[in-house]
């Protein structure tokens, strides 16, 4: 026993010197040092594109990573210098883009790169091909390759990974810079979405989305107001970069179609997974969740793009994890769900705060929800209904008020657990609720984008929400209505 | 002294790291291509061999030998970060023109075998002079393989231009380049060896 503590004593004090001296090193003495140089070589590098540069300031994150460069002229922030890398062919091109405030770029720099020598190092000895970039717009331009730039003949994928590097720099440019344009980026984002679903879903009448802060959570397809498929964008690890994947799954869970939505494989090898649909059909047909999907094994591989169709698989993988976590394994139902759980007394006082000239109320359970007839003495004054819906990750209950003509005078959520951040929506845009005050669940159809607007962001629990009204309504007619004995 | 003396000429000559032994073959086919790196590399290597014998040789009667290689190792790498933070502090074209050969000096076998078989059980002026003469061989010997590298690939030494209007020899440039001409060199000493040794026969 004292012999292994001594072996186990002596290797932990040995690394504790080891940690602590090197901590001591880094902090006092080589630190300070290798900051203040970076600092410089950044801001020597930047002069050559503004030369008349007052100051240069290191934007970083809180861990210290530099973010971004603020070039300060006249007093003021006069160009910012945005670094964004992509893979080339030999790794990553990193690349500093300069622009002015209005994401007119002042310049392009090489950072690091490691392409093959008389090839990828072109785009620095030959500064022709970034020097077009030069007065373009991050903020209008698209940068497409062959249109806005020409790409250096004999160095295709390094121009590639140059261009997509000063795209990412425009989409920092312009979430960081730019006011607003977290709504436009999403905008192109979701056409582009769109316009992909309606190759695959010609006969939809709809597509919608669900948004999480400034990331689509998944988009909808919509046939006869209720959704049909749900569409999934994920991506793998390919040769060059990501492969992005759009699996269109359908109710029960099944992938019904599937869709390369972008990648930067080698042409001719990697992008036969969009010239070859017979890899991506393997997918088809399979149950998303519980089917295993293994390159080799249940998924053939494409000879000769290994690396592409791995990434390919790795992306529908992603599918299922991000699906899972979205609908749990089942998959989305349309239909009628009987409020469980509701407490009674802490449901009568909300309808007793919001009925207040009701002194009495009686409980009725019928088969799509539970109705309360409001009384005042032993007069019949209006109706309280509770009904609910299944959302996207849990029931939605709504209380809903009306008169005795089944003109609704109040909208309550009771009870919504939806994914923060999108599924209380419905409750903080208050002019979704408000819709329907005064419409009559006698007379209404309620339908979407007809009567009802859903909440943009918000589609599913919207949706939901509003189907809870039409259960009230349809208890309204078959059970209520009785009652008020006309 | 005379022991001293003796532990460096080994380094050297006798049992030079590369030419003799060929350990320590990554960083030596990795970064010879120009002098400078060979010089730069070299050194880093003799700092940490320097630094990680005196520790493992002051230590020798406190590690256990059933933790020894991981304390060696420990030792090794605390002395290469060490390395890496100060050349990267002081000396930054160096660093970046080494890059990642610099952290990779920890799995240098050279190092852990000087640790193992000499630092382990000798004295501290043995471990020193072992530590510098092995460090010098390596670093003579690496430098002179990038100097034929360089002087082949771009006519030039030291960035001095020996050969004017040299039209590059570019495969010198690459890593099989590194291969053969370490294969030139490792033959020349070879056949020099036997000559000597069949004219004194």
């Amino acid at each position: 026993m004292p012999k292994a503590v001594k072996l186990i004593g002596v290797l932990t004090i040995i690394c504790v010197i080891s940690a602590l001296s090197l901590a001591y090193v880094h902090n006092e003495v080589t630190g300070p040092i290798i900051t203040e140089r970076e600092k410089e070589q950044s801001a020597g590098m930047l002069r050559e594109i503004i030369p008349d540069a007052d100051d240069f300031e290191i934007i970083t994150d809180e861990n210290e990573n530099t973010l971004y460069f603020e070039i300060i002229k006249d007093g003021k922030v006069a160009y910012v210098a945005i670094p964004a890398e992509s893979s080339g062919f030999g790794g990553p091109v990193r690349l500093i883009i300069v622009s002015d405030m209005e994401g007119i770029i002042a310049g392009v720099l090489v950072l690091g790169q490691s392409e093959t020598p008389g090839y990828g190092d072109r785009i620095i000895t030959e500064p022709e091909f970034l020097e077009q970039y030069k007065s373009l717009s991050l903020v209008d331009s698209d940068f497409i390759m062959g249109t806005d730039i020409d790409a250096l003949a004999g160095a295709t994928v390094t121009s590639e990974a140059s261009n997509r590097a000063v795209r990412n720099a425009a989409q920092f440019f312009m979430l960081n810079f730019m006011e607003g344009m977290e709504e436009e980026l999403l905008e192109r984002e979701r056409d582009e979405v769109f316009s992909m679903l309606e190759e695959l879903r010609p006969d939809a009448d709809d597509f919608g989305y669900e948004l999480e802060g400034d990331e689509y959570l998944y988009f909808t397809v919509l046939t006869n107001g209720e959704i049909d498929a749900i569409a999934l964008i994920t991506e793998g690890q390919g040769l060059n970069g990501p492969v992005q994947i759009l699996t269109l799954i359908d109710n029960d869970g099944i992938i019904s179609n599937t869709k390369v939505a972008s990648q930067v494989d080698t042409p001719g090898y990697g992008d036969r997974i969009i010239d070859e649909p017979e890899f991506m059909q393997q997918f088809h047909g399979k149950d998303l969740v519980n089917d295993s999907f293994e390159v080799g094994d249940t998924i053939d591989v494409l000879a000769g793009a290994t690396v592409t169709s791995t990434g390919a698989t790795e992306a529908i993988q992603n599918a299922a994890i991000k699906y899972s976590e979205l609908f749990g394994d089942g998959s989305i139902e349309n239909g009628v769900s009987v409020p469980e759980d509701v407490d009674d007394s802490e449901l009568l006082e909300i309808i007793e705060s919001r009925a207040e000239n009701a002194s009495d109320f009686i409980r009725n359970e019928v088969d799509k929800g539970i109705y309360y007839q409001l009384m005042r003495g032993s007069e019949l004054i209006g109706f309280a209904f509770i009904t609910s819906e299944k959302g996207m990750a849990s029931d939605i209950e709504m209380l809903t008020i009306t008169d005795l003509g089944g003109f609704i005078l109040d909208l309550v959520v009771i009870d919504q657990n939806d994914t923060p951040g999108f599924g209380e929506k419905i409750i903080e845009e208050e002019w979704f609720l408000e819709q329907y005050i005064g419409m009559c669940l006698a007379d209404s159809t309620f339908d979407i984008d007809g009567e009802i607007d859903v909440v943009a962001g918000s589609t599913i629990t919207s949706t939901a929400a509003n189907s809870a009204v039409i259960y009230a309504g349809e208890i309204y007619i078959e059970h209520a209505q009785e009652g008020v004995g006309q | 002294m005379g022991n001293f003396l003796k532990d460096i000429k080994n380094g050297i000559i006798t049992e030079n790291p590369v030419f003799v032994m060929l350990l320590g073959m990554c960083p030596t086919l990795g970064i010879t291509t120009v002098a400078i790196n060979g010089i730069g590399m070299g050194l880093a290597t003799t700092f940490v061999l320097l630094g990680s014998n005196i520790v493992i040789s002051l230590l020798r009667k406190v590690i256990p030998s059933e933790v020894r290689i991981p304390s060696f190792i420990v030792i090794i790498a605390t002395f290469v970060t060490l390395v890496d933070m100060l050349m990267n502090a002081y000396f930054p074209d160096l660093h970046g023109a080494l890059g990642v050969f610099i952290p990779l000096i920890v799995v240098n076998c050279l190092i852990l075998q000087r640790a193992e078989a000499m630092a382990s059980k000798n004295k501290l002026n043995r471990a020193i002079g072992d530590a510098v003469g092995m460090g010098l061989g390596f670093t003579i010997a690496i430098t002179s393989l990038a100097a034929i590298r360089e002087i082949l690939g771009n006519g030039t030494l030291f960035d001095f231009t020996v050969i004017p209007n040299y039209t590059p020899f570019r495969i010198m440039n690459e890593s099989s380049g590194a291969f053969i001409a370490l294969g030139f060199m490792l033959a020349f000493i070879k056949w020099y060896q036997l000559r000597k040794g069949g004219s004194r026969a």
